[in-house]
């Protein structure tokens, strides 16, 4: 053993550490690592004796004076009180602004969703007293039968939101299609065209049919 | 705890009790650390201000008040010196400075010594022998390995030692 693998021990007894018998033997054998002892319990002894002035007593009502500004000037609730309700706010705030849907919109709403089930009754239909604009009057009207029916939806076609914008394209329509989307329709003539109000989305999706009126190919010739 | 919430949710009493249990502390260590009463109480007002102003960024679960104040004064302090650095380039300038008046006294002497040394030499001395922190509690406020603290103390003694040894020497 030399005395570099003791210098770590004799460092920490002078501190007034615990170290092992060896060390401590070896310290006191030793001249050169008697005079390290020596030397680190002489500033072991200074360190304690070491007196630190106080901080300023001016420095208290200092601090004290910074603190009731911030206090005064900052709310007490911590900032994670704050966040949930800035956000909500900003909900609130995002949803007063939002311009209202358009008028179209509420045609879809106001439809209810049966079963996609349309009856053509063989006698012609009655003045339409609802919707007059809608309803287009037949060129022949012992060949076309003019049918008042409300808005059904497309099965299997997500329904228009409340915001969304949508548009009522008029269109002939082969039943034959009408009736391959689900609908029944009850008439003699399977090539038979049908006149609708198709309600189509932003995307272009056709969302929801009225059926005017179904105009059968046998009249039609 | 009770006290900290009470500070925390701007109780004056509540801050002034716990400026008046953790000033010495970081004042101690502050003016080891610049061997400058003034500056150690610059940094002192700088640490409890910066507590006043975050006082929500200290979390009792993660350990004591005084060890993160210490912390915060560690920071403060390396901050100011390299600001130091980056603003007084030229060594004449020092020059100009008027010097302190000296003191010969042997605390004022060890004082000095301790200033002169390194800084990690110095931390790990005013931590774990002046400040009496076990070498657990140094290794955690320095961000270093147990036995760092513990080779840099001794380093630190060793130099300190043939400092004042030096310094009898040249006395007798």
């Amino acid at each position: 053993m030399n005395c570099r693998q003791f210098k770590g021990d004799i460092i920490e007894w002078a501190r007034g550490g615990r170290v092992s018998a060896e060390a401590r033997n070896h310290a006191r054998s030793c001249p050169d690592c008697w005079g390290l002892f020596e030397e680190q319990s002489l500033l072991s002894e200074r360190e304690r004796s070491l007196n630190v002035l106080p901080a300023p007593p001016d420095l208290e009502a200092r601090l004290l004076e910074e603190f009731v500004r911030v206090r005064r000037t900052r709310p007490s609730r911590a900032p994670w009180v704050l966040v949930p309700l800035a956000v909500a706010a900003a909900l609130i705030l995002v949803l007063a602004l939002k311009p209202k849907p358009p008028q179209p919109a509420p045609v879809a709403a106001r439809v209810p969703a049966p079963a996609p089930s349309i009856l053509v009754s063989p006698a012609p239909a009655p003045e339409p007293v609802r919707q007059p604009a809608a309803v287009v009057r037949p060129r022949k009207p012992r060949a076309a039968r003019v049918i008042e029916e409300p808005f059904v939806q497309i099965p299997y076609t997500q329904p228009l939101a409340p915001w969304e914008r949508g548009e009522i394209v008029r269109m002939e329509l082969p039943v034959a299609a009408l009736i391959a989307q689900g609908f029944s329709i009850a008439t003699s003539d399977a090539g038979a065209a049908a006149r609708a109000d198709v309600l189509v989305g932003e995307d272009g999706r056709a969302r929801a049919v009225r059926l005017i009126s179904i105009s059968e190919r046998s009249t039609e010739r | 705890m009770d006290l900290l919430r009470r500070f925390q949710d701007g109780d004056r009493d509540a801050f002034t009790s716990v400026y008046r249990a953790h000033h010495p502390a970081v004042f101690r260590f502050a003016l080891h650390m610049t061997g400058d009463r003034q500056r150690a109480a610059e940094v002192t007002q700088d640490v409890f201000v910066w507590l006043i102003h975050h006082a929500e960024s200290f979390d009792p679960a993660r350990g004591e008040l005084g060890a993160f104040l210490l912390g915060v004064t560690r920071k403060i302090l390396q901050r100011a010196n390299s600001d130091a650095r980056r603003f007084l380039p030229f060594e004449d300038l020092r020059e100009t400075a008027a010097p302190a008046p000296r003191d010969d006294s042997e605390a004022d002497e060890l004082r000095r010594a301790i200033a002169a040394l390194p800084e990690r030499y110095r931390e790990a001395v005013i931590l774990c022998d002046l400040e009496e922190k076990s070498y657990e509690e140094a290794a955690s406020l320095l961000e270093c390995a147990l036995g760092t603290v513990r080779s840099r103390l001794h380093r630190a003694r060793e130099l300190l030692g043939r400092k004042l040894k030096a310094r009898q020497g040249c006395s007798v």
